[in-house]
C-alpha cells in the first residue's frame, strides 16, 4: 500500500461549499410520478 | 487552496482532529523548533525536511515539515493567518526509513482550525520506494539539494533539508 501524504489548508466555507455539492451529487434524484 | 491525496477526516466537534497513532503535539512543536542548519546533509534520507513552497489561500499560509528517522516519521505543519495565533499541526508514526524504502505503520492525522480556515496534515500507512528507471511515479527520490515525495496522482511534494 502506498503511503500518502496530505497537507490541508483550506477556508472553512469553501470546504463546507464542497461538501455540499459532493452530497447533492450523491443523493439520488426523486422519481417523477407518471401521469396516466 | 491546496490537498494533495486522497483520505477520509474524522472531524469531532470544534473542527479540531488528533487521531495520530503515536501522534504528540509536542513533536510537531519541536520538529518546527528546529533552526535551518546550512550544513545539513540533502544526501541523506533522515533528518528535517521542509516544504520548498508554502501553501496559500488568500491570507492563510502553511508550511511543513517531514523528519524522518530510522524507526518514526513525524509529519508536521504550521498555519499562520492574518490576525489570528498560528496554529501547529502534525503527530509521529513508528516506520522504517532506509536508502531503499520508507515505510510508515501508523497513521497520522491532525487537523485544527484557525480563523475560518482548517490546517491539517495527514499521512496514511503504506510504504514508497526509493525512485527507480522502471519506478519514477510513486517513489521518493533524492535529488542532491532535496527531497521529492512523488505520490502519482496525489502530487509531488517536495522538500529541503534543514537539520540532519
Amino acid at each position: 500500500m502506498q503511503i500518502a501524504l496530505e497537507v490541508v489548508a483550506e477556508h472553512r466555507r469553501k470546504r463546507d461549499a464542497a461538501d455540499l455539492e459532493e452530497a447533492q451529487k450523491s443523493r439520488p434524484k426523486p422519481k417523477q410520478s407518471s401521469s396516466p | 487552496m491546496k490537498r494533495f491525496g486522497l483520505f477520509l477526516f474524522a472531524l469531532v466537534a470544534g473542527c479540531t482532529t488528533d487521531t495520530g497513532k503515536d501522534s504528540t503535539d509536542a513533536d510537531a512543536e519541536r520538529v518546527f523548533g528546529v533552526s535551518a542548519s546550512g550544513t545539513a546533509s540533502a544526501s541523506t534520507l533522515t533528518g528535517i525536511w521542509e516544504s520548498t513552497s508554502p501553501t496559500k489561500s488568500g491570507t492563510l499560509e502553511q508550511l511543513s515539515r517531514l523528519e524522518l528517522r530510522d524507526s518514526f516519521v513525524v509529519f508536521a505543519a504550521r498555519c499562520t493567518m492574518s490576525g489570528q495565533t498560528p496554529v501547529t499541526v502534525g503527530g509521529r508514526a513508528a516506520a522504517t526509513v532506509s536508502a531503499q524504502l520508507v515505510e510508515i505503520q501508523g497513521s497520522i492525522n491532525d487537523i485544527k482550525s484557525i480563523g475560518n480556515a482548517e490546517c491539517g496534515v495527514t499521512a496514511s500507512a503504506g510504504s514508497l520506494p526509493a525512485c527507480t528507471a522502471e519506478q519514477s511515479s510513486v517513489c521518493f527520490e533524492l535529488t542532491g539539494s532535496g527531497l521529492n515525495m512523488h505520490q502519482g496522482q496525489n502530487g509531488t511534494l517536495s522538500y529541503k533539508k534543514i537539520s540532519d
